[in-house]
């Protein structure tokens, strides 16, 4: 039962790292009906940038800080270079290549300059030894920092879109973008905001997850963004509350199928239910059956 | 002041509006009437700037906006109420008025300008909370023109109002639109396909017959001329 | 630079210079160096795996992020097959290939639902699970440790029926193999099947109006694919001997992407080139080397942006979808044919034989959630009339059409074709009963020709399998060439024949609208469903357009269509009905329609107007 509990609080954990991304996805499919397909390379961006200059002194706050603020650039540049281009004379598939090139770009960019092996991340949040006890566990603070952080920042983000004059631009933005533009909203500043947002997200679910696995290097990120899709997909892609959901209901499963079958399905059965919600209901838990008048 | 001179808006290959001349002046209303495929549709498009111009020009008060995108345009003060009803379907009444009138010129304020609407048409109080999409055809008519009228607008391009909506409520909206144009003195333009409803309260007649124009004058031009009755040709 | 393209295409396509160059290199092989041709394998299993996405993305459009799965398990099926059963490569391959083959036509059951995004996460996911697998099942795979001792030429271990198998040997094999099914594909592209997989690109709509089978195409585009992967996989490991699961990561599958966009989406000639360079760079390039990531990731994010074409679009003539030497045939037959006949160009192979088909319509609404588009609507629709439906927008013009053209089923009454019933017959069968539509804008391949794009009405009239299409059976020539024919006829009736082998995109709208109706009639419609055939069209077209309904009416062909154009409809129609709010109003001639008040009231608002 402990075992069990522990895996459960672990999956709760890393599952609000995947909904974290997931809801980043969102954002930029609510506007553009696009999501950058190379966000594993942003999330890696932001962890190497972070740690690469507290290795040089500087303080973890302001690590962080730079950290971010490089994606949230590299999201306004994927918009204006992969995506928009692709969108307008690359047919409708074009985006999906172009981003994921553009990951690719920016990997072997790293590679390049800083070499491949990983390289330590500092201890952001906690310490790996830093522990708290729940219901009778002992739980790493590192994994409940990161379920808190990931949390709150859905939640704000949530609030800000439901409560504030801009959020309300974005959402109405992503219903009908023809009737935004003609009513005055600025839908190219909101676009861009929208993929600087989900560059932010990423960059900062990649922190908590270095964070956890202590290092990175140019590869990482990769699967955490399959997680992320895995989790957008389950809730109902466009959902926030949905992404949630589906990114702990992910993490869970994750952790107990890794603790009871083999560590190496953990990730495996997240893409098996992708494949799965996908052929059953794609428009996942919480999403809109899409219906055509043909 | 809107004026309008010698304009065609093509999709490709599709002359959608041929060499269109014509306007409308503050305070008073324009119809362009016309079966569907005529060119109604199109010619507001262009003019608020979703359709590209293929030729001919537009004026906005004297100056000419021809080359302006329609986020600009929209700035400058054209709203634009397009056809079939369109509307922030999940956002609430309320954000859909918001939204409208942030995005407006913003000349009255905020509260003002809600008390204004809610004030002419009650119902929208009462909906302010609700999904702009589960309100009926008529209240998400009311909706619609008052974002539009909330703009604080220079010119206001209705397309065809009217549209599936009881006689009633039309008469209502109808009613609402001709005492906006009085009171801001908006230059307003609107299609219809129902000819009747829209001669009742326009000064200027525009009708269009396959994108091109068989008929642009006043009203009163257009019943002297014992024209009136030959509307059914211009369509059929 | 047209000049340059049009011969390097001769020489590209020129079955003699193809048989010469097969030879240069099969007996040039020995006097290669052992490194250059053990690279030249490489490209060869490069330019197979490649065909693979040639299939799948380039003609069929779907996007795969995971293909390395498919090579992947031809590669581990041969090898783990040959290891347990000791059986040589030439059965091993095969099997391996099969398998992969049912796994990616299982894969297309929920890959065929789902729009293009979902396709790519999917594909991922695929890819994903792949890898899992072949680093965790240690029994079957060896794990991260790897398959070692894979039967391979080079390690010498390559013993075939008591041969032993020199690495000229297997490059030999593997050259014959690669040029066959380059030959098997270029055959199939030029057939009905080839076709088809374009057209479930551009529109899946369109495709179902013609009759053509929208799921069972895709699962061929993906269980052929998976076939053609499985085989390159399957060479590559008894090329290499050795099998570690890293060697099929998501980086093979953007490989082969980058392969095969470079070289040009549909462009096989383009892709082989691609491919073997591709094979050499990193080898010869050290720098490529260490630049390679940043090189692929420069490519995709740029090439189908800026170089659209790719290297097959640089230096040869776009791909032609109809073999040129049958077109050449069929197009001389039919010219004589029509000379010796001399019968007015109305094709007789679309003369309605028996008795026209009428439509009858019973009752039919159709609610959208809360809006009903159609309130208990019934019509006949006269045999071998032409008949006009107009109303005012909103009243449900479109939606009867799609419903008698099996698009979706209403939500309740019925549609008789011919006294049976049809309400639940979805459109792909409707097509093949002979009730074929058109629409409101054309949805055409825009790459295809005019004639390439008319042919695809015949898909549900020829019947050879893609089997035979890529061995290019006698069948196969004798139905193209039949299709070809009438194709022609076609086109004369419609005057298009002058455009007949230019890409559509480059045409203006009227040819389009006319490729269009040219697909429709070559699909043998008994009725004909035109969605405003006369809108964007100049006086000339309609003139054209309206002489054409004519005499397809001649022909026994009953028409329905949809305009708002009046003036296009007078003296054409045989009845015009009018639809308002769901509901018909009025039924009758054009005259009477222009004068029924309520008509005009339905058009105008009360006739208020009329005494104003």
């Amino acid at each position: 039962m402990d075992f069990f509990l522990s895996l459960v609080i672990a999956g709760a954990c890393v599952g609000s790292v995947y909904a974290l991304v997931a809801v980043g996805l969102n954002l930029t499919f609510w506007t553009t009906k696009t999501l950058n397909f190379g966000q594993g390379a942003v999330m890696m961006l932001c962890a190497i940038s972070t740690a690469l200059l507290t290795a040089q002194g500087i303080s973890n706050g302001v690590g962080v800080i730079a950290g971010v603020a490089i994606v949230a650039l590299v999201g306004v540049i994927v918009e204006r270079i992969a995506v928009r281009p692709a969108l307008k004379t690359a047919g409708s598939m074009g985006w999906v290549i172009a981003t994921l090139g553009f990951g690719i770009l920016l990997q072997g960019i790293t590679s390049k300059f800083f070499g491949s092996q990983a390289i330590p991340f500092p201890e952001v949040l906690f310490t790996v030894q830093d522990v708290i006890d729940i219901g009778g566990q002992n739980i790493s603070l590192q994994y409940v920092s990161i379920f808190v952080v990931s949390i709150l920042i859905i939640v704000v983000l949530e609030g800000l879109t439901r409560y504030t004059v801009l959020g309300t631009a974005i959402r109405g933005t992503a219903q009908d973008m023809e009737l935004a533009i003609v009513q005055g909203l600025p839908v190219n500043l909101i676009v861009s905001g929208s993929f600087v947002l989900s560059s932010i997200l990423a960059g900062i679910a990649g922190i908590l997850t270095a964070q956890i696995s202590g290092t990175v290097d140019p590869a990482f990120g990769f699967e955490l963004v399959l997680m992320g899709f895995v989790a957008a997909v389950l809730g109902g892609m466009g959902s926030s509350a949905g992404a949630l959901i589906g990114g702990i209901i992910v993490g869970i499963i994750g952790k107990l199928v890794g603790g009871y079958i083999s560590t190496a399905a953990e990730h495996g059965i997240a893409f098996a239910l992708l494949i799965a919600m996908l052929a059953l209901r794609p428009e996942g838990f919480f999403g809109r059956a899409e219906v055509s008048k043909a | 002041m809107l004026e309008i001179t010698d304009l065609s808006v093509s999709y490709g290959a599709i002359k959608a509006v041929k060499n269109f001349s014509g306007g409308a002046k503050d305070g008073l209303i324009t119809a362009i009437l016309g079966a569907n495929g005529a060119g109604k549709s199109s010619l507001l498009r262009a003019i608020s700037g979703l359709n590209l111009i293929t030729s001919g020009s537009i004026k906005l008060d004297g100056t000419d906006i021809t080359r302006l995108g329609a986020h600009e345009r929209s700035r400058l003060g054209i709203a634009h109420a397009m056809e079939g009803r369109r509307l922030f379907r999940h956002l609430t009444v309320e954000e859909n008025l918001r939204l409208a009138w942030r995005f407006g010129t913003r000349r009255v304020l905020l509260k003002p300008a809600l008390d204004d609407v809610y004030a002419r048409f009650p119902i929208l109080a009462e909906k302010a909370k609700i999904h702009a999409g589960l309100l009926s055809g008529g209240q998400q008519q009311m909706m619609i023109l008052s974002c539009a009228t909330i703009r604080s607008p220079s010119v206001l391009l209705l397309d065809e109002p009217s549209l599936g909506l009881a006689p009633l409520i039309t008469t209502q909206i109808y009613q609402f639109i001709s005492d906006f144009a009085k009171s801001s003195n908006v230059a307003i333009m609107l299609s219809e396909q129902m000819a009747a409803i829209a001669l009742k309260v326009s000064t200027d007649v525009c009708v269009l017959r396959q994108g091109a124009s068989v008929f642009s004058g006043s009203k009163q031009s257009l019943i002297e001329q014992g024209r009136a009755g030959d509307l059914s040709s211009m369509y059929l | 630079m047209n000049s340059m393209r049009t011969l390097l295409t001769k020489l590209a396509t020129h079955p003699l210079a193809l048989l010469v160059l097969f030879v240069v290199v099969f007996f040039g092989a020995p006097y290669l160096r052992g490194a250059t041709l053990q690279i030249l394998s490489f490209a060869l299993v490069s330019i197979l795996f490649t065909q693979s996405i040639n299939v799948l993305t380039g003609m069929a459009g779907q996007i795969s992020l995971g293909h390395a799965a498919f090579f992947g398990i031809g590669a581990y099926g041969s090898a783990i097959i040959a290891k347990t059963f000791g059986l040589n490569l030439f059965l091993t391959i095969p099997v391996a290939a099969v398998v992969s083959s049912l796994i990616a036509y299982l894969l297309s059951y929920p890959a065929g639902r789902v729009k293009e995004v979902y396709l790519a996460m999917m594909t991922l996911g695929f890819g994903q699970i792949f890898l899992e697998v072949a680093r965790e099942w240690t029994d079957l795979t060896g794990g991260v440790m790897g398959l070692s001792g894979v039967p391979s030429a080079g390690l010498g271990t390559l013993i075939i029926l008591g041969h032993k198998f020199s690495t000229i040997d297997y490059f030999r094999v593997l050259l014959l193999i690669t040029a066959c099914s380059m030959i098997f594909i270029r055959n199939f592209s030029q057939s009905r099947l080839g076709r088809s997989l374009f057209v479930m690109h551009y529109s899946e709509l369109a495709a179902g109006s013609v009759g053509i089978a929208r799921r069972q195409t895709k699962q061929l585009a993906y269980a052929l694919s998976g076939l053609l992967a499985g085989i390159s996989g399957g060479f590559y490991a008894h090329l290499v001997g050795y099998l570690g699961p890293e060697s099929f990561a998501i980086s093979r599958s953007i490989e082969v992407l980058v392969v095969a966009i470079v070289g040009g989406l549909w462009s096989s000639a383009g892709q082989v080139i691609s491919a073997i360079f591709f094979t050499f760079l990193p080898e010869q390039l050290q720098l490529f080397a260490e630049y390679q990531f940043i090189a692929y990731g420069l490519i995709l994010t740029f090439t189908l942006i800026l170089f659209r074409q790719g290297i097959g679009g640089l230096l040869f003539l776009p791909p032609r979808f109809i073999r040129q030497a049958w077109l050449t045939t069929a197009v001389e037959q039919q010219r004589q044919a029509t000379a010796a006949n001399s019968q007015t160009n109305e094709p007789q192979f679309l003369k309605i034989q028996t008795v026209s088909a009428d439509i009858k319509v019973q009752e039919i609404t159709m609610r959208f959630g809360g809006l009903v588009a159609l309130n208990s609507v019934s019509l006949d629709i006269q045999a071998g009339h032409i008949t006009a439906l107009v109303g005012p927008n909103g009243s449900g013009k479109s939606t009867l059409v799609n419903i008698i053209a099996g698009v979706f089923p209403p939500t309740s009454g019925q549609v008789f074709l011919q006294g049976s019933d049809v309400t639940a017959q979805a459109d792909v069968e409707m097509a093949k009963k002979g009730v074929v539509r058109t629409f409101q804008d054309p949805r055409l391949v825009p790459h295809f020709t005019v004639r390439e794009n008319i042919m695809l009405g015949a898909h549900a009239m020829m019947h050879y399998t893609w089997l035979e299409a890529g061995l290019s059976m006698p069948r196969v020539r004798l139905q193209e060439a039949q299709a070809l024919e009438q194709c022609n006829e076609i086109l004369q009736l419609l005057d298009i024949e002058a455009v007949a082998d230019q890409a559509v995109e480059s045409l203006p709208y009227g040819y389009r609208r006319m490729t269009e109706l040219g697909r429709a009639l070559l699909a043998r419609p008994k009725i004909i469903l035109l969605d405003e055939p006369a809108a964007g069209l100049s006086d000339v077209e309609m003139t054209r357009l309206a002489e054409i309904l004519v005499k397809l009416k001649h022909l026994g062909i009953t028409v329905l269509l949809i305009e708002h154009h009046m003036d296009f409809l007078t003296g054409l129609v045989d009845e015009v009905v009018v639809l308002d709010s769901g509901s018909i109003i009025f039924k009758g001639d054009m005259l009477g329609m222009r004068q029924d008040p309520k008509v005009i009231a339905a058009y105008l608002g009360d006739d208020e107007v009329q005494h104003a």
